[in-house]
């Protein structure tokens, strides 16, 4: 069985969710809209205070060639331009929409429409005829950005340059976090529309066969897939170990193809393009069905009541979706490993939600001598140090840490997980990596 | 509501949960002991691991002022206590092993600074302190006895090293089955292989160790002793060897932290181990080993790297 091969671990895998359906969540009434739901520069709002809008609407457009444009998930009004909170308890600009009684009924049934419609296998005939452009062009305008989590948007991956094409289209439905099931849930229920999607990104990049990349903790999902897969298609479905953190970009392109990607280079330094496959059916969506991404699929679970698979328009309150939570409670925001803690929830889901999960018994115990175990260096996937990286860190030692390495941690958390000592390795090393990329850019600047 | 950095998830392994993995690996070899050397094997073990532990405490408490006691560096002791009594013969006066307690925790460990920082495994110096300072009674080997109530006048005699080191080849030689089950003379832990193999197994199965530093000491030391002529069977399987190369040499704190610093380390020991014994002054040279591949663990952690995961190409961010 395929996997990465320097270090990594396997946490219990928690997939509370697993073998739930997706179930939609009733559109509220009310939506806060983040202009910047991307990496790259925050969209610019089209519509003014007081404009009525319907769902799928455009109502940001991009600024930039790395930005995506930003589309009303409900049918109301704009009430106001303003800054909302975000779960960093920072705040950003958003667009806030309330909600026309009468148009929201009416999205309420065509929403209903369109998921009975995507249950169905996918008409492969509607974008038979779609050129490599109009295929860009769609998922551009439909605002589709990686829906893995980092958000980067989907038209800069898929605009390769004519006849320097990358080989090869890399699909992550690994989905390593614990406690996550969105994507399976996904593939389970729409893996023909998955299928079809990963054709449109084929035609899009010009790259001739792809591979999905998924963990065999997930039989239901990869049968799924099996299952419409056609023999002549040039898709392949990787079964890959269970081990994190294998949806990690680096990781993954070693343990599907066995090449490695140097260190600061993006996978298509090796040939490779690598998507999410929740991006794969935006893509669907978008193209085939015309629709812009204004619903993705979020995981809710740990310790809440309605643990489930839920399909969410962006801009939901994560607080309606919740419920009231108790004090002493986490809030993450993706799984256990990489996401973030909230430190609010009147905060509003974004294009890279991926899951809401509650724990009651935050784990971080009293921090103890290091005893030298090596723990941390045989769990780091990257062949780091992390032991060292974070006493660097610590003592604000920056070139040696730069030196040791520090711009290559991928953050996974790996070392933090392994310790017996409880030391918070991770939160030293991010401190010191910061510092070293800052200073890197500042170099190259002045170059 | 708890705000924090990912990850949000622990593996709930502690340093506690990891010394006490070590001492119930230990307790196959120690039953052994007290099964073969009785009653006084049995005060060993207790005196060295109470004055350990007693010393650690009054050190932190007194010393370095700590008003809690700290259970992972008591734990931490303990194990120390019971590896220094598995590394003494059993005849040995109970105020020597205070003696080697007091050392072994107190100048080897709480002087560089308590747990973790110690440069030296604390149960190997304090046995060498003991053979250095009181020669003649760290190398009187009681012969082992037969059921859990041994005479503690037994037969004393030397080990078989020994006997290879003086060319003293009279009498019965051990057979393997005896070396294997542990009825010979010996330091309390080091007779009984098989009691030893067993806690390997058990330490590789809780992922307490790897397999790089016992296999690589084990293999240099056979492949060593067999291109100089020395019996290898009876190396491997009698003296300090096992004990050393799975419970002592695999001490977090004073070995490597790469897979291949660990080789290097395991082959450096299996050398000098194989060098003192064949040409050095003493039968044993297990303990002078490690205490030498202690000292070479910081050396080795700055060279020796682990694999990266890509060859660096100038940072391109």
């Amino acid at each position: 069985m395929k996997t990465f091969k320097l270090g990594g671990i396997h946490p219990p895998e928690s997939k509370l969710t697993a073998g739930m359906p997706i179930v939609a969540l009733e559109l509220p009434r009310r939506v806060e809209i983040l202009l910047s739901q991307h990496i790259g520069a925050p969209a610019l709002a089209c519509v003014a205070v007081g404009d009525k809008v319907v769902r799928g609407q455009m109502i940001a457009s991009p600024a930039g060639f790395i930005s995506a444009p930003v589309h009303a998930s409900i049918s109301g009004t704009v009430k106001a331009i303003t800054t909302v909170n975000l779960p960093s308890g920072y705040t950003a600009p958003a667009i806030v929409i309330e909600a026309d009684d009468e148009q929201h009924r009416a999205d309420e049934i065509a929403r209903k429409a369109q998921i009975e419609a995507d249950a169905k296998p996918a008409d492969r005939s509607i974008s038979e005829d779609f050129s490599r452009d109009t295929i860009r062009r769609l998922v551009s305008e439909a605002g589709i950005v990686g829906l893995g989590g980092a958000t980067f948007p989907a038209t800069v991956k898929l605009s390769t340059k004519e006849g320097a094409e990358p080989e090869l289209l890399l699909i992550n439905a690994c989905e390593c976090e614990p406690y996550l099931t969105c994507d399976d849930a996904l593939m389970r229920a729409y893996a023909s529309n998955i299928m079809e999607g990963i054709e449109l990104m084929m035609k899009a990049s010009g790259v001739r066969r792809a591979v999905i990349g998924i963990e065999r903790n997930k039989p239901e999902a990869i049968a799924a897939l099996r299952n419409v897969l056609d023999p002549t298609w040039p898709i392949e479905i990787c079964p890959l170990k269970t081990k994190y953190p294998q949806g990690g970009e680096k990781q993954l392109v070693e343990a599907v193809i066995g090449r490695r990607i140097p260190s600061g280079a993006l996978p298509a330094s090796v040939g490779v393009i690598v998507n999410n496959v929740a991006t794969a059916f935006a893509v669907y969506a978008a193209v085939c069905r015309g629709r812009a991404l204004t619903d993705r699929v979020i995981t809710v679970t740990g310790d809440v009541p309605n643990r489930g698979n839920y399909l969410v328009a962006v801009g939901t309150s994560i607080k309606e979706i919740l419920g009231e939570i108790p004090d002493d409670c986490k809030v993450i925001l993706g799984g256990p490993m990489m996401g973030r803690t909230a430190a609010t929830i009147d905060t509003p889901v974004t294009k890279g939600t991926s899951g809401l999960l509650v724990l009651s018994t935050p784990y971080r115990r009293e921090e103890q001598a290091c005893i030298r175990c090596a723990g941390c260096v045989q769990a780091c996937p990257m062949g780091l140090e992390p032991y060292l990286l974070s006493t660097y860190g610590r003592l604000r030692m920056w070139d040696e840490a730069r030196q040791a390495l520090v711009a290559d941690c991928i953050e996974c958390g790996s070392c933090s997980y392994t310790c017996p000592s409880s030391k918070p390795l991770l939160d030293y090393i991010r401190i010191a990596k910061s510092t070293v990329m800052a200073q890197i850019r500042a170099e190259k600047s002045q170059k | 509501m708890i705000f924090s950095p990912s990850p949000h998830i622990h593996t709930g392994r502690t340093v506690t949960s990891a010394m006490t993995h070590v001492i119930i690996a230990l307790l196959p070899a120690t039953l052994c002991a007290c099964w073969y050397f009785g009653l006084p094997a049995f005060e060993i073990i207790a005196i060295s691991i109470i004055s350990c532990v007693l010393s650690e405490w009054l050190i932190s408490r007194f010393i370095l002022g700590r008003q809690r006691p700290e259970i992972p560096s008591l734990t931490a002791a303990s194990l120390t206590g019971l590896l220094l009594a598995l590394n003494l013969p059993s005849s040995l006066p109970w105020w020597t092993a205070v003696l080697g307690s007091v050392f072994a925790v107190g100048v080897t460990k709480m002087a560089f600074g308590g747990l973790g920082r110690n440069i030296f495994n604390p149960a190997i110096a304090g046995r060498v302190f003991l053979l250095i300072s009181f020669p003649a009674l760290m190398t009187s080997w009681p012969l082992p006895g037969s059921g859990f109530c041994a005479s503690p006048d037994g037969h004393t005699g030397a080990t078989i090293l020994g006997r290879l080191k003086t060319g003293d080849l009279s009498g019965d030689m051990l057979s393997y089955t005896d070396m294997l089950l542990g009825n010979m003379g010996g330091s309390l832990g080091e007779v009984g292989a098989i009691a030893i193999i067993i806690g390997f197994i058990y330490l590789l199965a809780t992922r307490i160790i790897t397999w790089h530093i016992p296999v690589s000491i084990i293999a240099t030391v056979a492949v060593f002793d067999a291109l100089v002529g020395a019996p290898v069977g009876i190396n491997l399987l009698s003296g300090g060897l096992l004990l050393g190369a799975v419970f002592m040499a695999t001490d977090y704190v004073t070995s490597p932290m790469t897979h291949r610093g660990m080789i290097i380390y395991g082959v450096f020991i299996g050398i000098i181990t194989v060098v003192i014994r064949n040409w050095g002054a003493y039968p044993e040279g297990m303990s002078f080993a490690i205490l030498l591949g202690n000292a070479i663990t910081p050396l080795i952690n700055i060279y020796v790297k682990p694999r990266r995961f890509a060859a660096r190409k100038e940072v391109a961010a």
